[in-house]
């Protein structure tokens, strides 16, 4: 996300000292400057961690008190904070960091798909809340099954369509096909089959 | 006595209701973020119109079916199904996308398998050695073994960075304690507001973090990584099965004995088990980690799969569920008034070789049925992600819900989503913080009692007092010291 001069660590050379990458190859997104944001971020999370623990009642002994754990864990959280700053401030976070940090917005929404991914995260969003308020029961019985069709199911298949529009690239009826069938064999399996109630609105 | 038990077993209903119950195991435990503990407690409801052995042996199927199901979409499109999956999904998908998919779906299978008659075997033959053990660990050993899991977690995460790994894993800390904490009913971090006080479920989070952190991250992307269409060869070579006898071994000890001790389940079991595998291996084979090895997947196959027998011994012989999924069982036997514990043998006979039987037909069932479904489940995975991802959506959402139906968890799976995103741009592994929030709740629990037990006594009584809680308190520090001072350097 933040452009830095810091080169990220290469695979090939941790290859030719074996050394250990982590399996979830967190190192190639790893820049001095993003470790010393973060390395802030944590220990303001972990202060406050340790102001509300520390709030807390201690009805009967202090080592048996509801807050005694989270204030420990807010307390190594922001050791290992500071000891992620240092590390950062020891690579040179701070070289440029804050010409760097003025344009990262700018840089921010210049890439495409950063823009795609907020507008993914606004589209998940409003999907949510939206089927967190529409309430809608309408049953269609026939001698077999009482087909139900639900807020839930009112909501997932436009915002589905909307989604797969945009993202999937295919003609609106394409996309809409895919969302009719998708929601409402989903839709079925979850409640006929597994008895499932389905999220709506109340 | 067994002979009735084989036969009523082996009866065609009884065989049915195995396979009903492995085939939903492993499309469930295949949907990403539907978890073994989600499919075992929403069957629930669908056993309680069963009788008392049919519906045994269906969420026994469910649950070896669903162990390995996770397996499935962790390989192919690198979102755990389950969260032991992990490991699974960090040597799998690099496979997959080699165009070994197949094989090392075929490996998981195999190791399923083989983990599965480890479990088995040894729940047979060892009761009384694995219960004297497991007797052993107290609340101090049982803080002590959550927070080694986390700090493993935190370790082998993030390699060279394990500090990233622990802060992930501590932030998790902090979610889990969210929430009534379990011995005085004292709120914290509920901030007033009501729907925090019953804290919030790992599920959510699983989902989120795995789910939608997930399409945030591949979804806008100008091309997506394709998923490979053919998987190649499935049934691995008895070879390469064979060279790893001995890690497969190992790997079905510790998810037997880390499934008997109540409380820590097919989580940790698979990934100490990968951790202890990383460090045994060659520096040839080791090379491989993380970038795609097939040892990787038998260390957490195996052990997770272990995990299903090991947790059977707390369960039938003393009562205690030994983890969440043990626990749906437990539930299920209760709708039939069926009370397991140290009495089952006088209370019901036969009961206990029924379960062993149950679990070995639900284990062959589960490889004839993960082969056949590989393919149904490739041509459905390799739907373009532009496509797939999308679908996954209202899954998340409703696997959320189905939790507790409570829309908060919709809310909350979203936010963990939000944070997980956020969290991988800056680099932080997401493994750790999902373990700390499923172990946090048994960490806290536990510490808090231990100081109750040790309320009068020194440090130095406690350490000599308590061997087992020395030993692991030396591992867990050396945990910390390794990531410290030799990876972290």
């Amino acid at each position: 996300m933040i452009n830095d001069d810091s080169p990220p660590r290469q695979d090939a050379e941790a290859e030719e000292k074996a050394v250990f990458t982590g399996e979830e190859n967190t190192g190639e997104r790893s820049t001095s400057k993003k470790d010393l944001i973060a390395a802030g971020v944590v220990a303001v999370l972990s202060i406050v961690a340790m102001y509300y623990a520390w709030l807390l009642p201690i009805p009967t002994r202090i080592t048996t008190a509801p807050g005694m754990l989270p204030f420990l864990t807010g307390l190594t959280l922001l050791v290992m904070a500071l000891g992620l700053g240092l590390k950062a401030l020891r690579k040179g976070a701070l070289e440029g960091f804050f010409e760097g940090t003025g344009a990262f917005f700018g840089n921010y929404f210049k890439d495409q798909e950063n823009r795609r991914t907020l507008l993914l995260m606004t589209l998940i969003f409003a999907w949510v809340v939206i089927v967190g308020h529409v309430s809608l029961d309408i049953r269609v019985p026939t001698p077999f099954h009482v087909f139900r069709f639900s807020g839930f199911e009112a909501v997932s298949i436009p915002m589905l369509i909307l989604i797969l529009r945009i993202f999937w690239q295919a003609s609106l009826a394409r996309c809409s096909l895919v969302s009719i069938i998708a929601i409402v064999a989903l839709a079925s399996a979850f409640r006929d089959g597994f008895k499932i109630l389905l999220p709506e609105g109340i | 006595m067994i002979w009735d038990q084989i036969l009523l077993a082996l009866s065609p209903w009884m065989l049915w209701m195995a396979l009903l119950g492995v085939t939903l195991g492993i499309l469930w435990g295949a949907m990403p973020g539907l978890s073994t503990t989600m499919a075992m407690a929403l069957l629930i409801g669908l056993s309680a119109g069963m009788d008392q052995y049919p519906a045994l042996m269906f969420m026994l199927g469910v649950y070896t079916g669903s162990v390995f199901g996770g397996a499935i979409s962790a390989v192919l499109i690198n979102i755990p199904g389950t969260p032991d999956a992990v490991p699974t999904m960090m040597e799998g998908h690099p496979l997959a996308l080699k165009g070994e998919g197949g094989l090392a779906l075929g490996t998981a299978i195999a190791a399923s398998f083989m983990g599965n008659w480890v479990g088995i075997i040894l729940l047979i033959a060892f009761i009384p050695i694995i219960l004297t053990l497991a007797l052993e660990f107290q609340s101090w050993e049982m803080f002590l073994l959550a927070m080694w899991g986390i700090a493993i977690s935190g370790t082998m995460s993030s390699g060279e960075m394990p500090l990233k790994g622990w802060i992930s894993g501590w932030i998790g800390l902090l979610v889990a304690f969210v929430g009534l904490d379990s011995i005085l009913g004292v709120p914290r971090y509920t901030f007033g507001y009501r729907m925090l006080e019953d804290g919030i479920s790992y599920i959510p989070i699983l989902i989120g973090l795995f789910g939608i952190t997930e399409i945030l991250r591949v979804l806008p992307q100008k091309s997506p990584t394709p998923i490979p269409t053919d998987v190649g060869r499935v049934v691995p070579p008895f070879s390469m099965l064979w060279k790893y006898a001995r890690t497969a071994i190992r790997s079905g000890l510790i998810g037997t004995i880390i499934g008997a001790i109540p409380g820590a389940g097919a989580n940790v079991a698979s990934f100490l088990s990968y951790d202890i595998g990383k460090r045994r291996a060659s520096p040839e084979e080791r090379k491989k980690w993380g970038k795609g090895s097939y040892e990787g997947i038998i260390c957490a196959e195996v052990a997770n799969n272990a995990n299903v027998g090991g947790s059977m011994l707390p369960t039938m012989a003393l009562g205690i569920p030994g983890n969440a999924p043990a626990a749906a069982i437990l539930a299920a036997l209760e709708l039939k008034n069926v009370v397991v514990g140290p009495m089952i043998e006088v209370e019901h006979p036969g009961l206990i070789y029924f379960i062993y039987i149950a679990l070995i037909i639900a284990n062959f069932f589960m490889y004839g049925m993960a082969i056949a479904l590989i393919k149904p489940c490739v041509k459905l995975f390799s739907l373009p992600k532009t496509v797939l991802l999308p679908l996954i959506l209202p899954i998340c959402i409703v696997g959320a819900f189905a939790v507790s139906l409570n829309y908060f968890d919709v809310y909350v799976m979203f936010a963990a989503g939000i944070v997980g995103y956020i969290l991988w741009s800056f680099g932080f592994p997401l493994a750790p913080m999902v373990l700390a929030v499923i172990l946090g709740p048994m960490a806290d629990e536990n510490f808090r009692r231990a100081l109750l037990v040790f309320k009068d006594e020194t440090v130095l009584y406690f350490l000599w007092d308590r061997p087992i809680g020395t030993v692991l308190l030396i591992v867990v520090l050396y945990t910390f010291y390794d990531g410290i001072f030799k990876r972290g350097k």
